[in-house]
């Protein structure tokens, strides 16, 4: 499927640490694995909504 | 949300680096460390003192182990020396922390050595929160857990947002959420539950095709009726296969790609596999399936799919398939703004 999607490099994200470290791909990649599915499906992150509310708090 | 890059630095500060340095063994796996080097740069540069806090591995298997061999990779990255200080809580850790000097970087113990850390103990959290004054939040790969060392210690300590973070974020954000001007494909395996929590169901809503792998795929064999033997089914296997049967019975045929001939292989019981072979599986004969002893380990995407996949590259990636935005605000019924 890479080798499929090389054409397309600037509109296909890698994410995750074990997938982006062991596939051979030399376009855009996340560190992310479960946090950028998070991301991606609902917008937000756990980490996210807390320095929010820190910032709105202090 | 504060960000670090409109933080004005200053030497002597105490910042906590919440980092993500949960990276694989072995040669090309420690792009979640350097990540955080130019942050990192950053703080030391201006004289920060910077307590690295990171987690790698999970308390509970006993696979989180120390992590020495990382602090000697960011000093050679940094061209600085990053001392690594095996503790992260008690008054070895309190008394290394205060005794940090301006611009220096040490990676204090694994936080996951720590059995609270992944469900959140208040009590970790505050040792953790002992070891500096402000917290510069990097590891987006751990963004969505609440966990100590990332919203246990945000609720206890004022946090800024790392540059590592935000360049996630910007990242993601043309892939993010639905858009219905262009075509968009989702390829997602795996073994964690989220993976079919999120991963399957979440983004097959987001996305005009899923194409699943990994244990997210066993689950909706399984959920076929197929038997899948020794096919790994994630952390939660029952539920897990729960939803994929929802996913399953929800879905459009051209929306989720199942395959029809998967390779199957038999565990060694050390982690590797043999005996591969194909296997057809038929859609019509559910009583199909994975023989005793043997496990999905790969399949072959069907031509339809391959054409999707083609549609992406064909004009130009995703653009090729957008079309003039339709009128959007109150009244117009256009698509809502991309997030």
């Amino acid at each position: 499927m890479l080798t499929r999607l090389a054409g397309a490099r600037d509109d296909v994200v890698l994410l995750g640490g074990d997938t982006v470290a062991e596939l051979p791909w030399s376009g855009p990649t996340s560190t992310g694995g479960g946090s950028a599915l998070r991301y991606l499906a609902e917008g937000g992150c756990a980490v996210l909504d807390a320095l929010r509310d820190d910032d709105d708090g202090r | 949300m504060r960000l670090l890059a409109d933080e004005p630095l200053a030497a002597g500060q105490r910042w906590i680096f919440s980092a993500g340095f949960n990276v694989a063994d072995g040669p090309g796996g420690l792009g979640r460390v350097d990540t955080e080097l130019a942050d990192l740069a950053r703080l030391s540069g201006a004289g920060a003192r910077v307590a690295l806090l990171t987690h790698q591995g999970r308390h509970a298997d006993g696979s989180a182990r120390h992590l020495g061999d990382l602090a000697t990779y960011l000093g050679g990255r940094l061209g600085c020396p990053v001392r690594y200080l095996p503790w992260s809580t008690g008054p070895e850790a309190r008394a290394a922390a205060a005794a940090l000097r301006d611009g220096e970087i040490a990676l204090f113990g694994n936080t996951r050595l720590h059995a609270g850390e992944e469900r959140n103990d208040p009590d970790l959290a505050v040792e953790f929160a002992a070891l500096g004054e402000r917290v510069a939040m990097g590891g987006f790969s751990k963004a969505h857990r609440r966990h100590a060392s990332t919203t246990g210690l945000l609720g206890l300590l004022p946090g800024w947002a790392a540059d590592s973070l935000v360049r996630e974020l910007t990242l993601l954000g043309p892939w993010a959420g639905r858009d219905p001007t262009r075509f968009s494909v989702a390829v997602v395996g795996g073994r964690k539950q989220e993976k079919v929590e999120v991963g399957l169901r979440r983004l097959g809503s987001a996305y005009d095709l899923v194409i699943p792998g990994g244990a997210v795929l066993n689950c909706l064999l399984a959920a076929r009726g197929h038997p899948v033997a020794e096919s790994v089914l994630g952390d939660s296997p029952a539920r897990a296969v729960e939803v994929a049967a929802e996913v399953l019975a929800a879905a459009a045929p051209d929306a989720l790609h199942l395959p029809e001939e998967v390779a199957v292989a038999r565990p060694d019981g050390s982690g590797g596999y043999g005996e591969a072979r194909w296997l057809r599986l038929d859609p019509r004969r559910p009583d199909d399936g994975v023989p005793p002893g043997y496990a999905v380990v790969d399949f072959t995407v069907l031509p339809w799919a391959l054409a999707a996949l083609d549609r992406l590259v064909g004009g130009g990636g995703a653009r090729w398939s957008r079309v003039p935005p339709a009128p959007t605000g109150p009244g117009t019924g256009g698509p809502a703004t991309r997030c």
